[in-house]
Parts: C-alpha cells; structure tokens; sequence
C-alpha cells in the first residue's frame, strides 16, 4: 500500500455531515478526509451508519447539514448523477450490470462510441471500437477474459464484480482524480474471487483513484486499506492509520465495547 | 441474446502478464455449443422440419409457390403486430393497446383517402396515430403506473374513438391502398415487402444503433441504465412509440388488403402477435430477444394454418396446434437456458449459480 | 382528523348513492312512464354496432309517430347487465312493453314470471323453448330468424347463378359460421339442400371457416382456390364472409362478375356489389320491416297487456340486380 503524501490535497472532504430521518439522527457530525490513491475502510456494525454515508456520498440523500468538498470545491448532490458528474462513482451492491448484454455494452453504457460520418449521425455504433476500449480497460486494470462478447450473466461472481468496478473506473479516470465507493464488493465472493477483487483495488489505487471500501470482512479491509474508519451509531468512533491498528481494537470500535479514539484524524 | 456475429468460441487465454490478475478462461466445451444453437437458432430448425412434414401430408398443394406466398402474406401481416409486441417487451413492456391503434389508423387512413386526398398522405395521416399514442401511452406509465393496466386503459379509448371517427360505419372502397395491400410484385404480395423492410430496419435499429442498444439495456436492467446515467424514460417512451407505430402499419396494411377499414378492434391479432413472440423464445422480462426469430414464429403459427385449412381440418385443431407447440417452446427454451446456465457455472460457488438461474428468466 | 374523515366518508357515501340513481336513469333516453303516454324499451345487444345504433334511432322515431315515447338501454354484450336493466324497467314500473334482443335467453327466462306479474309485454328473441315455453302466452312473444328459410335462399340464389353464369355446374366454396353459431346447423343443411335441388350439377367442393372475420374470410378463399384452381363459385353467410370472398376472387385474377358469389347480411357495401355485379345475390335482412312488425307488437301489448302473443319470423329478401 503506497499511501500517498501527507500534504496531498485530499480529494474528497466531509466536514460535520449531519443526517436526520424525521426524529432519528442517523448520521451525527462525520469529519472525513479521502486524499487521492488512499484506500479508506469503512467499517461498523450493522446500522451504524455506513450505508448511509454512502448514500449521502453518492447523492441520493441530501445531508441535513455538513459540507462536501470535491477536489477543494465545496459541492452540493441534488441526484446520484450530480455525484457521477462530480467524479465520485459508486458501486452498488447489485451491481447494476445489465446482464442480457456483453461487457464492452456495460462497459460503454452512456458512453457508446459512435461511427465517423454520416452513419454516426444516425445513431449507428462502433463496435470495434468499443471492444477495443473495453479491452484496453480490462487490461490496465491486469484482467483478461476470453471474450468481449459474452453476456455478463455468463462470468462468474468474481468477474461481474471486476466489469463493474472496470465501468466504475473507467468514469473516474481523467484529468480530474475521482473517487470510487464500494459498498461490500465481496460479499458473495469465494476466496479467490476475494483476492482478484483486491489486487483489481490496489491497481485503482495506484492510478490515484481516492477508494472508500466498505465491508464487514475484516482481513480484506486490513490488506487494502491505508486507513481505518469505524462508525457507531452514527458517529465517527475511530479515524486510524491501518498499520496502527489491531484487530481487538476495530473489533472493539465496531461494537462499542471500546472507546472512541481521542484524537481523531480529520 | 440479440442476433449479433457468431460468438467466439475457445479464444486463447493471452498470457498474462507478470503480476497480473490471472483471469479465469471462458472456454466453450462443445456440449455448451450444442445447446446454445438448439435454444437460438431451434425454432428454425423446428419450422423447416413442419414444411417438410406438411409437404407430404397436405400434397400437392402445400409445397407450392402460390401456397408460398400465400403463407408469407398471412405471416406478413401477424408479423408486423409481433414486431409491434416484440419491441414492446424487449424494452421490459407490454402493451395491450395494439388492436385499438391499429383500428384507428386504418379508420385514419380511409378516411383521408376517402376525402380525395393522395395515397401517401393518408397513410402518413394513420401511420402518425402510432407516434402519438406510443407518446400518451409512456407519458402515462412513466408517471408510475403499470403498463398493462394503463394499456388496456387505453385501448378502450382508442375502440371508443374508433367509432367516434367512423361514425361507426367501417369505411369501405379503399382500393386505392393496393400498392401495399392487394398488388403482387414478382409473384409476391405486397404485404410481405412492408413487413420484411420493417424487419430489417428494426433489426439493424436493436443491433447496430446506440438508441437500439440503450432500449435493450433498459428492458434489461432500467436501474443499471439510470445509474450508468442515461436516462431510461427516453427509451420507455421510444419503446411505446415503436410498439403504436407499428400497430399503426398494421392497421393501415390489412385495410389496404382488405380493402376496409374496420372500427372494431382485432383482439385475435393480437392474440397471434403474443403467440409469436412467445414462440421466439422471447422472455417477458425484457432485454433479450431476437426479432428475426419472431418472423420464424409468425411463419410457423401462419405454416401450421395453412396445412389444416388445405387438409380441411376443423379450424380448433389449428389453436390447439399451436397452443401445444407454444407450450412446447417455451418448456425447451426454459430447459436449454438451464442446462447452458449450469455447464457455464460448473465451478461456482452455490449462491452464483442460484443468481444466474433467475436471469435466464 | 377524525372528524373530517367522517365527514369524507359521509360525502362519499352521499356521492354513490346520487350517483347510483343518476346511473340507472342513465341507461335510458327519454322520459319515464306516464299515466298518459305508452312508454316501449328496447335492448338490443349493446350501441356500439353501427347497425344497432340505427335501429335504435329507428324504433324511436317510429314508436313517436304511434304516439309511445322510448326508452333504450346498452347492456354492452353483458347478458346480466342486460336482464339487470330490464328488471329495474318492470319493477320501476317505467315501461309498458319491451322488445329485447337477448344475449342469453337463460338470463331473460328469470323476468318473464316478473314481467307477466306487472302487466308487462315481452317480445324476445328465439323461439318459446329457448325460454323454457312451450308455446307462446299471454303478454309475451318471440321473434326469430328462420335459419332454415335463409338457408335455403342463399342455396337458390346461387343455384340460379350457377344456371345463368356456369352453364348448371359451380363448383363452389362454403364459407360457413364458426362451430357453435346459433342456428348453424340448420342453415348449413337448407344451403346445401336448396343448392343440390336448384343445380344438380354444382357442387361444394371445399369449406372454411369464416370465422366471423373479414380477413379470415379473405385468406381462406385465397388458400382454397389454390387448392382447387377451378373454383368459380363462393357461399358467403354474413357481410365479412361475402365481401370476403369478392377481393379474394379479384385478387386471384377471377373474375367475381363472371363468378357466382352469392352472400347475406344486406351491408350497403354488399348490395353495392350486388348493382356491380361482384355478388349475384345478397340475402339482406329487412331490418326496417322488421322493426316495424315488433314496435307493433310491443305497441299492442302495451294497450292489452294480457293480448295473446305470437311468433315472429324476421323478414329477408333475396337482392339481386
């Protein structure tokens, strides 16, 4: 894990989040910096609030108050696709892949390439050129698979999850770094699956995408992330470098049944 | 699937480059081969054996060039309305209001030609009914409503209209209409040119264009679309548009042949379409399907028709036929899809295979 | 909160029950019974047909020119809705007499012990046994097509064509109803009989349903006369399975004026093909007479409610150029 410099301007910032759902404060007062290439775990029991950041990040649910910071600039998500826009990506659970299509189709989804002249004007695809992109990603992301044109139903778990962060990346690389949240993206995977969608999340990190991967399973989360950050009931509870930490403490955070951490890294 | 080139077969896995992810090969064992053809391409098949089989039962007048052309007109005309169907549920669909589009559009048009107008403005005149239902129709379901509810909603408008337009009457003498309904070029009628040119067009339309593709995703997975940040109410509405628009041709197409434009509803074409498309394998939930296999299953619902008329058999045989035979397809279409699902999945841990089952649904 | 909500449904429930009473008037035109004015209903099958629509306008004017006002009800093809509205009729007591073409003779059997008891006439359709009679009674008639008769006058009408067109010997195609039609099976054998009696030397050589539909009709004859390529004769029964044939013919390059084509129904494009020749003869249904002869009969009940009923045949003629 390369974690990037301390100074580095970070490229995603939360600042005092607040989330109220009619009486119930779901979310209370989330500080949180994401500097470019740093993998951020997100972690916490069931209800403590990650999803909810999430939601909040990728632009489905208006914060009731606190600020976010998107490359510096203050930014506001009325919809997930002001966030899109804005260079977060997320993926979702599901994976929202179409699965009747072929990978280059889900991989270009919104951005088909159209063909020079005329028939391009009429809508007709490239769709060499949208193999070849398609390609081209996989490969820099080190996968390969046999063909372009299978429908994504036909690969296994582990390979969907990588057509989907592929989609993902493919949005956020650019001039402007970006940032991706995965929401539990091993969550049905078997071992070596898990490890395929590791390395595939060090390989984005290394292209200076910002990542915040929340999970419930510990051991993947430890050989990621640079930083650990635990909610509990809402609230930031622990804000700490990987290698500082030790399982008993996350654990302990996760539950409850330790503390919350005095100095809090913003 | 949606009939692109041939898939590729056993491509060699490239060597993977030092510290890369290595990646799980996607090869293709012949069983899986075998049985992917029999699901895509084995309605043909099915529908060659029959006119091969027909041939000898209902001799000589079954293997015949007029008997040809006679199938292919009558599966001209159920093809249209299939096609109409077809685009509906490929884009996640289904639109009920077909039968009253149709008649509209054939009242529309008779009734421009009637009042002295050109040929070509008053088929423009019915084939704009397809649009514009196919736009009231979306714009209504996109609101939040179900699509059959608001389609059979609308079909009672339209039969209402129908007769309101009509005063009731249908509207007779239009032979003026015979260059897309009761002439022949080259032996063959003229019905089937207008269904094959919108085959084709549809078809290029689904496979080769970026508005094609989006609508098939859509039916697909609408929410994968909207996240991918295309906005899927475009192609509901686009979807709806092609499905009238087509109905509309329909409409205009059997008043030119019949030279009569009728204000009541054909509810059996509509009853025909769904056969077909349900015999092409299509699945209801959207996203997949082949529109050339729809034309097959129009010309084996009109094939099996043909054989009992000339063998003179009680017309039920002919619905139970085809009812048999749906039933049939669709039980080997579900198997075919499994059986491919399983050999692909062989390594899969179980919650995999559970999840791939439910999308070959 | 509560209390508006009470409110609410109080409204509501005021709503549907001025709406109910508003709907059963809504079925019908007209003004209710009078202790002065003869009031008749009319129930025909529903009033979307073009047809039906014309002969309700047309029992109304001419029930006005006898002096009785109208009521005319749409049971929209539904058999209960149908005996629902005529029940509310009698025991509202806004009718002196009904003329009604029913659906489901079962649904109408139930009024007539009703109707008989408020002094009410009934003319139905059919015969005393599709009402579980025995014969016609008191305050209560039938009117029905004579299958048979029709039957036998397409036959001799195509039997006349073939005679003057093809020299005695048509070889002819029988577009027949759909299994199950009322009065088929009678029709089929006057058809075939008449036919054999008037051209022995003509024949039936094929058969199709015409399955009520144009279309339908239109593609059997074409399927059927490339199986007999001599065919030059067609039997239509209604008005699809007779214009059916007409463009059928035409489009297989036979000549219908030179054919012998001969159909019922009595559609003005039917007997605008019988002046052009197309079609040799068309049976036409006398729908004014036999409006006439009902409003009639309901106009006699409705003056003498215990008048002994009759059987009423539906008059058709035979057109021919």
């Amino acid at each position: 894990m390369v974690r990037p410099p301390e100074g580095t301007a970070p490229v995603l910032e939360l600042v005092g989040i607040d989330l109220h759902y009619g009486y119930v404060k779901a979310l209370h007062g989330i500080d949180c910096k994401i500097r470019p290439g740093e993998v951020v775990g997100l972690l916490g029991d069931n209800g403590a609030g990650k999803s909810t950041l999430l939601k909040v990040l990728s632009g489905a649910h208006k914060p009731s108050a606190g600020m976010i910071r998107v490359n510096g600039q203050e930014v506001v998500f009325s919809r997930p696709r002001d966030a899109a826009e804005a260079g977060v990506q997320m993926v979702y659970q599901d994976l929202a892949l179409v699965d009747s299509r072929d990978i280059a189709t889900n991989l270009c989804l919104g951005r088909e390439t159209l063909r020079k002249g005329p028939l391009g004007w009429l809508g007709f695809l490239d769709k060499k050129a949208m193999r070849r992109a398609a390609e081209r990603e996989l490969a820099s992301l080190g996968v390969t698979t046999a063909s372009m044109s299978h429908p994504v139903e036909m690969l296994s778990g582990g390979q969907r999850q990588v057509v989907a962060l592929a989609r993902s990346a493919m949005r956020v690389t650019g001039s402007q770094r970006g940032v991706l949240l995965l929401d539990e993206p091993t969550a049905a995977l078997g071992y070596e699956q898990t490890r395929q969608v590791e390395e595939l999340i060090k390989r984005l990190a290394e292209r200076g995408i910002g990542i915040i991967l929340v999970t419930h399973n510990l051991p993947l989360c430890v050989a990621v992330a640079d930083r650990i950050v635990v909610l509990n009931r809402g609230r930031k509870v622990a804000d700490i470098a990987t290698e500082e930490a030790d399982n008993d403490a996350i654990v302990g955070w996760i539950t409850g049944s330790k503390a919350p951490q005095e100095q809090l890294a913003g | 699937m949606t009939h692109t080139s041939t898939q590729d077969r056993d491509a060699p896995a490239a060597a993977t480059p030092p510290g890369a992810v290595a990646a799980r090969r996607i090869g293709r064992p012949n069983p899986v081969s075998v049985l992917v053809f029999a699901r895509d391409r084995g309605m043909i098949v099915l529908w060659v054996l029959m006119l091969a089989a027909f041939s000898i039962w209902a001799q000589p007048y079954f293997a015949t060039f007029t008997n040809a052309t006679l199938i292919a007109n009558a599966a001209a005309i159920t093809a249209i309305f299939a096609a109409g169907v077809a685009f509906g549920v490929l884009t996640g669909l289904l639109d009920l209001s077909l039968p009253g589009t149709a008649a509209v559009a054939g009242i529309v048009t008779g009734k421009v030609l009637i009042s002295g107008a050109p040929v070509l403005v008053a088929i423009l005149a019915g084939l704009a009914v397809g649009p514009i239902v196919g736009l009231a129709n979306g714009l209504i379901v996109l609101r939040g409503m179900n699509p059959l509810v608001v389609t059979i909603g609308t079909l009672s408008v339209l039969t209402g209209l129908a007769s309101v337009i009509s005063g009731g009457v249908p509207v007779d003498g239009l032979y003026a209409l015979h260059a897309i309904g009761t002439d022949s070029y080259f032996r063959i009628p003229a019905p089937v040119f207008v269904a094959a040119a919108l085959f084709v067009v549809g078809t290029i339309f689904l496979t080769k264009t970026r508005g094609g593709t989006r609508m098939l995703s859509v039916g697909g997975n609408a929410e994968a679309v909207r996240r991918a940040g295309v906005s899927s109410s475009r192609y509901v509405l686009l979807g709806f548009m092609l499905v009238s628009t087509c109905a509309a041709l329909g409409g205009i197409v059997i008043a030119a042949f019949v030279t009569s434009a009728a204000p009541t509803p054909s509810t059996s074409v509509l009853f025909e379409a769904l056969t077909a498309v349900a015999l092409s394998g299509m699945p209801l939930s959207g996203g997949r399907g082949s529109l050339p296999r729809v034309l097959v299953g129009a010309l084996i619902i009109q094939t099996i028709s043909s054989a009992l008329v000339i063998k003179g058999v009680q017309p039920y045989w002919s619905t139970v036929l085809t009812g048999v035979l749906l039933l049939a397809a669709l039980i080997a279409e579900r198997s075919l899809t499994v059986a491919v699902a399983n050999r692909v999945v062989e390594q899969k841990p179980a919650a995999q295979k559970a999840a791939v089952k439910k999308a070959g649904s | 909160m509560p209390r508006t909500h009470v409110l609410t449904c109080a409204l509501a429930l005021l709503a549907t029950t001025g709406l109910a009473a508003c709907g059963s008037s809504d079925d019908s035109t007209g003004t209710g019974a009078s202790a002065t004015k003869v009031t008749i209903g009319f129930s025909p099958y529903n009033q979307s047909a073009p047809a039906l629509v014309g002969l309700a306008k047309g029992v109304e004017a001419l029930a006005e020119s006898k002096g009785a006002s109208t009521l005319i009800a749409d049971p929209n093809n539904d058999p209960t809705k149908q005996a629902q509205q005529i029940r509310t009729w009698i025991e509202l007591g806004q009718v002196d007499a009904v003329w009604v073409l029913a659906l489901n003779p079962t649904a109408i059997k139930s009024l007539i012990p009703l109707a008989q008891s408020k002094g009410v006439g009934l003319l139905a359709t059919g015969t005393p046994a599709d009402y579980g009679q025995s014969a016609t009674a008191a305050g209560l008639s039938y009117s029905v097509i004579d299958y048979a008769a029709y039957g036998t006058a397409i036959g001799t009408a195509l039997a006349e064509c073939a005679k003057e067109r093809l020299g005695g010997s048509a070889k002819a195609l029988f577009l027949a109803n759909p299994a199950g039609s009322t009065g088929k099976a009678q029709q089929d054998e006057a058809i075939k009989a008449a036919l054999t009696a008037g051209a022995p030397g003509s024949t039936i050589v094929a058969t199709v349903d015409n399955k009520n539909d144009r279309l339908e009709s239109q593609k059997g004859t074409l399927t059927a006369i490339q199986a007999n390529s001599d065919l030059n004769a067609a039997i239509g029964v209604s008005d699809e399975s007779t214009m059916g044939p007409v463009t059928a013919f035409t489009q297989a390059g036979k000549d219908p004026a030179k054919s012998c084509i001969v159909g019922a129904g009595g559609s003005d494009e039917a007997l605008a093909a019988v002046k052009s020749g197309k079609v040799y003869a068309d049976v036409a249904i006398q729908f004014s007479e036999d409006m006439a002869q009902s409003v009639d009969e309901l106009v006699r009940f409705a003056a003498d409610p215990k008048a002994e009923g009759k059987q009423l045949l539906t008059p058709f003629k035979t057109v021919k150029k």
